[in-house]
């Protein structure tokens, strides 16, 4: 009965209330920390820097409201000292992550609103946090990467830079001219509008292939209007080719027979 | 006498009424429903094609089926409709046909043309309806490939160096480029890379544009230097209007800094020898 009289009644009620003002007191200094740090930091620092604030100060409150209660908490950091040797071995992954997203956001490869591809997932950046990086696909799918995974592959930001080329590879019949076949996408690469007239188109005869003479027409858009020029410029070429009466041949075989084949007439009215 | 007929100003549309506009190869129609303003506009004409052509007072019902359509819903009820000529909000690039050389010591003065966009503003209190371009001039990229800003339009440009035969277009206004060659060389202008969104627009007596006109020195330890911008129309325009001023305000550093790369310079003349 003696935690309900007088003395252990106002220690609990004295960490409660620390308690609660630090968790109000860490909100607040988190926000603040999250606007002074907006000013000179990329997003994912600033979600950094309000979380060690936010954390930062809920943990003192804790520790001051144990202390409150009457807890030891010699005792209780020298267990959590053996304590850490064991989650440490059992928590391997997590720290790995935690290192990795602490490289991955010094490094800078991507900020937050960035699209990214890594292996077969494309997607907008949401979020860079210590453990994961979380990206949103263009099919509305929420992915979770873990930063280990990040820093060891291969990642394309497809965002960075301001422009981008678009590779076409495109095959036209043996038949066809090429400095004709050169004139034509030019003309439908200067006609369309998103299309850049510097860079210059890149033209590349890439050599001759089973069915067709292969060739690269390489155009360049600016980031926001790349699908657009993508469809557009090939239903225009398209449509070139076809006004031009240039082919693009279905794959062929021609079959030469070594010896001449034994055919039977078969008369069949006899 | 007027070279052009005005295609931009005040108009009165009064409801349940529509005007069409023909401005070279860009046919507009705007037609006034109650409490409602209905822009309907189509720009796949013939880009040579320099006339003009202004008809109001027309039924509704007029606009091409294959147009593009938009409305706009504004609270007042006001008749007026102002269609304002206005200059590219992006840096105009041009490339002259052929390489255009001046040599030690001469000053020269270029005329280049540049594209114009048009603004729509209706009711009484001229509220901002559209804005769009006459032609949709491509796309085109200055500077380095990684880095920021340099995404201007491109126009095809005769870049004279005299009047005579100018060709003059109800949609393109006319930016003179005064340049001096201080250098022991000669230069040859590659490029033009006009920036403007710093520029006004003027309209001359004979319903021509105007934009003021650009003072350039090139000496030999610097690049390109802007000597003068001027913020009236140029002496070529007579006594003109002012249509619009600059989109863009900018300090003497980064007017210089703009204009210090209108051309793309080449020392020497190996190429003519």
């Amino acid at each position: 009965m003696t935690w309900l009289n007088g003395i252990q009644f106002e220690h609990l009620l004295r960490a409660a209330i620390i308690l609660v003002a630090g968790w109000f007191f860490a909100k607040i200094a988190s926000l603040a920390a999250r606007r002074a740090a907006r000013r000179y930091t990329a997003a994912q620092e600033t979600m950094i820097a309000e979380r060690v604030v936010l954390y930062g100060i809920l943990s003192l409150a804790i520790v001051s409201a144990l202390q409150q209660v009457g807890f030891n908490l010699s005792v209780l950091l020298g267990a959590a000292g053996i304590l850490t040797v064991a989650v440490g071995f059992a928590s391997q992954t997590s720290a790995s992550n935690l290192i990795s997203g602490l490289f991955l956001i010094g490094e800078r490869a991507f900020v937050v609103g960035d699209v990214i591809k890594m292996g077969n997932t494309v997607g907008e950046v949401l979020s860079i946090d210590l453990l994961s990086v979380k990206l949103r696909t263009f099919d509305n799918l929420y992915v979770r990467m873990p930063n280990e995974i990040l820093i060891k592959s291969e990642i394309s930001n497809l965002t960075r830079f301001p422009i981008r080329r678009l590779d076409l590879l495109i095959g036209v019949n043996y038949k066809e001219d090429m400095v004709k076949v050169q004139r034509v996408l030019m003309q439908v690469a200067d006609a369309n509008p998103l299309c850049l007239i510097e860079p210059r188109p890149l033209f590349i005869f890439n050599g001759f292939g089973e069915s067709s003479m292969d060739l690269q027409f390489s155009v360049w858009a600016v980031r926001e209007n790349f699908l657009d020029l993508k469809n557009s410029i090939q239903r225009e070429i398209k449509e070139a080719f076809d006004a031009n009466d240039i082919d693009i041949p279905y794959p062929q075989r021609t079959v030469h027979v070594a010896e001449p084949l034994p055919v039977r007439v078969v008369d069949k009215t006899s | 006498m007027e070279r052009f007929q005005p295609w931009w100003g005040d108009f009165e549309l009064a409801p349940g009424s529509a005007g069409r506009w023909a401005i070279g190869p860009l046919r507009l129609w705007v037609e006034h429903h109650p409490r409602e303003w209905r822009i309907a506009y189509r720009n796949d004409g013939d880009p040579r094609d320099d006339s003009s052509r202004v008809d109001t007072g027309l039924p509704l019902g007029q606009a091409d089926t294959e147009a593009t359509v938009a409305r706009y819903s504004l609270g007042e009820t006001g008749t007026r409709l102002t269609i304002a000529p206005l200059l590219a909000d992006r840096p105009v690039v041009s490339r002259p046909e052929v390489p255009l050389f001046v040599p030690p010591q001469q000053s020269i003065t270029l005329y280049v043309s540049s594209p114009l966009w048009l603004q729509l503003r209706g009711g009484a209190e001229a509220v901002r309806l559209r804005e769009m371009p006459i032609v949709r001039p491509s796309d085109t990229w200055s500077g380095p490939l990684i880095e920021e800003g340099g995404l201007c339009y491109h126009s095809s440009t005769l870049a004279l160096t005299s009047l005579d035969g100018f060709p003059f277009s109800p949609w393109r206004a006319v930016t003179p480029i005064r340049f001096t060659n201080r250098a022991e060389d000669t230069v040859a202008v590659e490029r033009l890379s006009l920036p403007v969104p710093y520029l006004a627009l003027f309209q001359a007596p004979d319903g021509t544009l105007w934009t003021q006109a650009v003072k350039l020195e090139h000496r030999a330890d610097a690049a390109l230097s802007l000597v003068e911008l001027g913020s009236d129309a140029p002496a070529e325009a007579g006594k003109a209007l002012r249509l619009a001023r600059a989109r863009s305000r900018a300090d003497r550093g980064l007017l210089a800094k703009a204009f210090g790369s209108l051309f793309g310079l080449r020392r020497g003349d190996d190429d003519v020898a």
